[in-house]
């Protein structure tokens, strides 16, 4: 049964969709059998189709999500470069010390394989390329060969710095030719601004999409792989601080003096390079390893107060710990889900250990937050803290409402309580009038207040005419027999006014009790004048010692007289 | 986009093309933000999801196992499970999925404006199954017909047929049965 109510449900859809008139009732009428069930079925489907209706608002921020999209896709495309360059020369080809950790042989070979095959002239031709140059590897290659086979320390730490320095002479020359390229260099933070910092004299342009790992100060060593510009400029793609290890210590003496007080004060391990080739000093049968306590006390030397000989090594550099690499960065909360967040175009992931400092707003999409995350061996980065700086901004919500006229000028209106700014772009129809019936369209903005965009000013319907004293006459209003008397523009005064004469009025009722005045006519004073008059016998309105709220219940009545247009 | 001048732009965007990729954006944020639009009711979250939606095909388009069959409907795919993904974290919140399309900070006097009867049929479909509900918003938020919708979803229209028979009951029953 379900399949045949599947497919009459679908063909009247079908039906009902081409906008046939009467589909919906013809079909249920061809089907009886089915009817019951498919008449509501259909109904529904009609219903649906009215939320079609319900046309989002202009997505402005699609231009954005178009330029975040275009520059994601020109960071992987570079990243996808620079993995294919590693392919055609692979990495390993550069990272000798690795290699020779694991064979020295196997280095000598490459060495001499390296020579061989490419020549001295060619290492010679290599020695002035730049980043982006065929040979340029070839500089690295060589490079790195005089840098394993320096085994003088003091020697090492210099030639390191000198490479450092020739890493930023060829970023700052490659930057000039207008090249694009990615590079990578080492130098101090010598100034930081929002918008570029300086390393080591090496002006980098710092963008919202720089990765910064690292507590990072003035002084502080960083590593800085940027990308050269067309423009001249260099744009900082990742800034790491580097261990405190990594810095180079020419005056480190390779033969410490074998004193009792000053070992332990001027050695402390720390201070060996950890690029120094950590393997070679590793491979020393000094002491163990195992004997020398973590911390750098006197007491971590016993054996050297008791036998001082001056060949005696310092003391064996532990490797570094694993570094944690600390990423920090800021942006809107794109994405949430269980398992992993996206802040500011990188994906973060969550565990239970994540902390979510909500005391400046709710975690919501939209907000802006701080993350604080640890950078994981597959790449990926695990957050350790994710403050929420900033609520998601409110967007602009249509808000429509009638109510009654409170005041207005040029630049505010104040309807039914709720106080709306209006400007040139506003639609304002009719006169407004305190008292008078506003029907508002609006929208409330970010900052919770409301712009209008269009004001309705709705004229009642409910006439009325009565004759009293004028008790009252003022620019705007006069009172009358004790009742409220709006004037505008459209108001039709016959006669002369005066306080103490009667008037004859003929108005609109407005929801707040008063009238609109649309005709008042000043009756000639009674010669002579007696005090005050009586109310007349034609009086719609109870007279004004009642309450205003009981003035306004009579104004819920119907038409008291006739119209006013019909007696002309 | 023609069938033919697909898989060109494609292929070219899988080379991250700035061009491909800004054409392939042009062509269908709109939809993909619309779609997230009446899923979610509310216009800033929709333009945010749309720009991950595109972010994420971005990460994925190189894959071989991207798309098997429709480009779009894996674009309307990543966009459901992004919605997905959003509603689960709301539930995490305590937050009712009936609150969802009403923004928190919302002023009451909209949420009285609101017609509480749509507003009960767009939370009925928000409770719909995935699948379920992904029919109802194309085919009827969307004018998608049968056969988009199983472009989309990479099924038959036959399918899609009884999908559709199977939301609209459903949705008939969590309104209670009453004729709307």
């Amino acid at each position: 049964v379900n399949k045949g109510l599947e497919s009459v449900l679908d063909e009247c859809l079908n039906r009902i969709e081409a906008g046939k008139e009467e589909a919906l009732d013809a079909c249920v009428a061809e089907h009886p059998a089915l009817a019951r069930e498919l008449e509501p079925l259909l109904h529904l489907a009609v219903e649906l189709e009215t939320l079609r209706e319900d046309v989002p608002p202009a997505p402005a921020a699609l231009q954005a999500g178009r330029r975040k999209l275009l520059q994601e896709a020109a960071r992987l495309k570079a990243l996808e470069e620079e993995k294919a360059r590693a392919r055609r020369f692979p990495l390993w080809a550069l990272n000798l010390p690795s290699l020779l950790r694991r064979s020295t042989a196997v280095v000598a070979l490459a060495a001499v394989l390296v020579v061989t095959l490419l020549g001295g002239g060619t290492i010679a031709a290599a020695a002035t390329t730049l980043p982006g140059d065929t040979l340029y590897p070839v500089k690295r290659m060589t490079e790195q060969f005089r840098l394993v086979l320096t085994l003088d320390r003091e020697a090492k730490a210099e030639l390191v710095q000198k490479l450092d320095e020739r890493r930023r002479e060829e970023a700052k020359a490659v930057a000039s030719t207008g090249r694009v390229v990615e590079m990578s260099f080492r130098g101090y933070v010598s100034r930081m601004s929002l918008s570029g910092w300086t390393i080591s004299n090496v002006p980098v342009t710092v963008s919202p999409e720089t990765l910064l790992e690292g507590e990072m100060s003035f002084g502080t060593v960083v590593r800085v792989d940027v990308r050269s510009l067309s423009d001249g400029t260099l744009l900082a793609v990742r800034i790491s601080a580097e261990p405190q290890e990594a810095t180079p210590q020419p005056t480190l003496s390779p033969t410490p003096r074998p004193t009792n007080t000053d070992v332990p004060i001027q050695v402390p391990p720390t201070v060996v390079p950890a690029t120094a080739v950590p393997t070679q000093v590793r491979s020393k049968p000094t002491v163990a390893p195992v004997e020398v306590p973590p911390t750098a006390t006197p007491s971590r030397m016993p054996t050297r107060t008791a036998t001082p000989e001056p060949t005696v090594t310092p003391i064996p550099p532990t490797p570094p710990p694993p570094r944690e690499i600390k990423v920090r960065f800021r942006g809107i909360i794109e994405a949430i889900s269980a398992q992993s967040w996206t802040v500011d175009g990188q994906t973060v992931r969550i565990d239970a250990n994540t902390r979510v400092d909500e005391s400046a707003g709710r975690a919501l999409v939209g907000a802006i937050a701080t993350v604080l995350a640890l950078r994981q061996d597959d790449g990926g980065l695990l957050a350790r803290e994710i403050q929420i700086e900033q609520p998601p901004p409110t967007p602009e919500q249509p808000f429509e409402f009638q109510g009654l006229i409170e005041s207005w000028s040029a630049t505010q209106w104040v309807v039914g309580g709720h106080v709306l700014i209006v400007n040139s772009d506003t639609v304002i129809e009719g006169s407004p009038q305190k008292g008078l019936l506003a029907e508002v369209k609006s929208l409330r903005q970010s900052d919770g207040s409301l712009l209008a965009k269009s004001i309705v000013v709705t004229l009642p319907t409910e006439e009325v005419q009565f004759e009293g004293v004028i008790e009252d006459i003022a620019a705007d209003q006069w009172v009358i027999d004790g009742i409220v008397v709006r004037i505008d523009a459209q108001t039709q005064i016959l006669g002369t006014p005066a306080v103490g004469a009667v008037a004859e009025v003929q108005g609109l009722l407005l929801p707040d009790g008063a009238v609109l005045g649309r005709r008042i006519e000043v009756q000639a004073p009674l010669d002579p004048p007696t005090t005050a008059p009586e109310p007349t016998p034609t009086e719609m309105i109870p007279p004004n010692a009642a309450p205003a709220a009981e003035r306004r219940r009579y104004a819920s009545v119907p038409p008291l007289v006739g119209s006013v247009a019909s007696e002309g | 986009m023609q069938p033919n001048e697909e898989p060109a732009l494609l292929n070219r965007a899988r080379e991250y093309d700035q061009a491909a990729i800004a054409e392939i954006y042009d062509r269908y944020s709109l939809r993909i933000y619309n779609y997230i639009y009446h899923r979610l009711g509310n216009a800033h979250l929709a333009e945010d999801l749309t720009a991950t939606v595109f972010l994420r095909m971005l990460e994925a388009i190189r894959s071989s196992r991207a798309w098997q069959t429709s480009f779009s409907g894996w674009l309307y795919r990543i966009a459901h499970n992004l919605v997905v993904d959003y509603f689960r974290a709301g539930q995490q919140d305590e937050v009712a999925l009936e609150e969802w399309p009403i923004p928190s900070r919302e002023h009451p006097a909209d949420i009285a404006e609101r017609s509480l009867a749509q507003q009960r049929l767009r939370s009925a479909v928000g409770q719909l199954t995935g699948e379920q509900n992904v029919v109802i918003t194309l085919k009827f938020l969307e004018g998608m017909s049968n056969a988009e919708v199983a472009g989309v979803l990479g099924k038959s229209e036959g399918a899609v047929k009884s999908l559709q028979f199977r939301a609209l009951a459903s949705l008939r029953r969590m309104m209670g049965g009453e004729e709307l």
